[in-house]
């Protein structure tokens, strides 16, 4: 068993009875990694922290922490992802639509950009994706979540996830090159 | 360049490639330093390192901020009340309230669009400023936009499940926005529900004529009508069957008159958020009569148990298995 492991049973062990402790450490455990995670999609640190700050609410408001079979910090992540893309839906900052070049095509004689131009191009081109397609490519590789997982945060199917995270590669691709 | 060899080198990058596709893209990557390349290209691409441009907060500020949020007074201790669940629920409840009260303020984005949010279990009724008054389920969020000046409608978007009494005004009609859907209303007394888990939104009419706006084309709906809209299929569903029971949650009345115990079961599952099942399906068309009003789904299982000689075997999570039973009792 990991260390972290090891350290969340004791928490559980002891939410009932020494709760403010506790809640302390789970705090400051948890919080800058699902900061990370929340404003990795939305792009604002402001609201990044109020989502994690409702989902230490939610978990301050149990009276127990058994129920939490997964592992603790596994339910935070998902719970603050969770939260995260309630968010964008309710702001309708959805946007389905397909700029008209998203189908990228590429071509064999291009040069991948290299050094610090294409670590800044990249960031830049990221910004520039439709949000579906962005979403997916973070969700799948800053947050490591598989076709599954994504499919059921953004209840999209998991073809739909499949297919955007080919388009995403083939935009980046294209985009990175010169 | 294939979709699927993209797709199997997307697999490739995340770790999750069976072994025999596996092969299928080494063997396209040997077909030409071309391949190669590309295969490189997004390699390298994947593997950029993630970029901290922005430090996140203070960690131990942030925690003095969320205490001081939620008026969480962390440093003294939590104090367990021997007197049981009762008196516990009743503060929990106090709690959500005070909570809530923040959250109307927080949420407010602009003097405009003023947004309404309510906590887990809490219900809030909201009057607006045309008269009508909305009352809004637990976990449920709904955002008045002005909609348009000129045209003088009036407009909310909303998420979760409300009841609303819509203020009679011929001039400026009513539309509410929910996940794909828009209710058109004149002056009437409705429910409207959206659950994304399963992908539906319903409509179901109390009083008065609503007008249903769905991408298929528009359904007008009048007293006991229910229409059912599903968000995947885009397909809708139009039915008269009782609506009673489609907000009890408001009215905190169950009624049930020669229904079908399929059907009060599912009220029950709905109106206390538990999870109750039948095991015995040759139930399922029983007919069950009686009235509920502010009843625990305990009584309600007790009733139901007696009634049809049911078995009531408590879940984990608050809800019940129905085992056994018959028809006459």
């Amino acid at each position: 068993m990991t260390e972290d492991r090891t350290k969340e049973k004791d928490w559980i062990q002891r939410w009932p009875g020494e709760k403010p402790q506790v809640m302390e450490a789970i705090y400051t455990a948890y919080f800058q990694n699902l900061w990370r995670s929340a404003f990795n999609i939305l792009k604002d640190s402001g609201l990044a922290e109020d989502i994690v700050q409702e989902v230490m609410l939610k978990i301050w408001q149990m009276e127990t922490l058994d129920h939490i079979s997964t592992s603790l910090g596994g339910y935070l992540h998902r719970a603050t992802l969770n939260k995260t893309l309630t968010k964008i839906r309710e702001s309708k900052r959805w946007s389905e639509d397909e700029p008209a070049d998203a189908q990228a095509t590429f071509h064999s004689s291009d040069q991948l950009l290299a050094g610090k131009r294409l670590e800044d191009r990249f960031h830049q081109v990221l910004l520039e994706l439709p949000d579906r397609c962005r979403l997916v490519f973070i969700l799948a590789r800053e947050e490591q979540l598989t076709n599954k997982e994504i499919a059921e945060l953004m209840e999209i199917s998991i073809k739909t996830v499949e297919n955007q995270m080919t388009k995403a590669l083939r935009i980046l691709r294209d985009r990175l090159t010169v | 360049m294939e979709e699927r060899i993209v797709k199997l080198i997307s697999e490739e990058l995340r770790g999750s490639l069976s072994e025999e596709a596996s092969k299928v893209l080494t063997g396209w990557r040997n077909q030409s330093e071309e391949n190669e390349r590309t295969y490189q290209d997004l390699k390298k691409i994947w593997d950029l390192p993630k970029r901290q441009e922005v430090p996140p907060p203070n960690v131990a500020a942030s925690f003095e901020s969320w205490k001081s949020k939620y008026h969480i007074d962390a440093a003294a201790p939590v104090k367990r009340l021997p007197t049981g669940k009762r008196l516990n629920i009743w503060l929990s409840r106090v709690a959500a309230v005070l909570f809530l009260g923040f959250v109307l303020w927080y949420f407010y984005p602009s003097p405009e669009q003023p947004t309404f949010w309510t906590a887990e279990g809490d219900n809030l009724t909201v009057n607006l400023a045309d008269g009508s008054v909305v009352t809004l389920r637990e976990n449920t969020l709904m955002r008045d936009i002005a909609g348009d000046k000129k045209k003088q409608e009036r407009r909310v978007v909303i998420s979760g499940e409300a009841f609303f009494k819509v203020a009679p005004d011929k001039s400026k009609p009513f539309f509410i926005e929910i996940e794909d859907v828009t209710v058109e209303v004149v002056g009437t007394e409705f429910n409207v529900s959206s659950a994304p888990s399963e992908s539906m939104v319903e409509v179901a009419v109390l009083s008065g004529i609503v007008r249903i706006h769905v991408i298929d084309g528009a359904h007008n709906l009048s007293a006991g009508d229910r229409l059912r809209w599903d968000t995947r299929q885009k397909s809708v569903h139009v039915s008269e069957e009782e609506t009673t029971n489609a907000w009890s949650w408001y009215t905190d009345q169950l009624q049930f008159k020669s229904t079908p115990l399929l059907h009060v079961i599912e009220a029950l599952n709905r109106h206390f958020d538990k999870q109750v099942s039948l095991e015995n399906t040759d139930l399922a068309h029983c007919r069950f009569t009686s009235n509920f009003h502010s009843a625990t789904l305990e009584e309600v299982i007790e009733v139901l148990a007696e009634t049809f000689g049911l078995n009531a075997i408590p879940n984990k999570d608050g809800g019940y298995r129905l085992t056994g039973g018959q028809c006459d009792g």
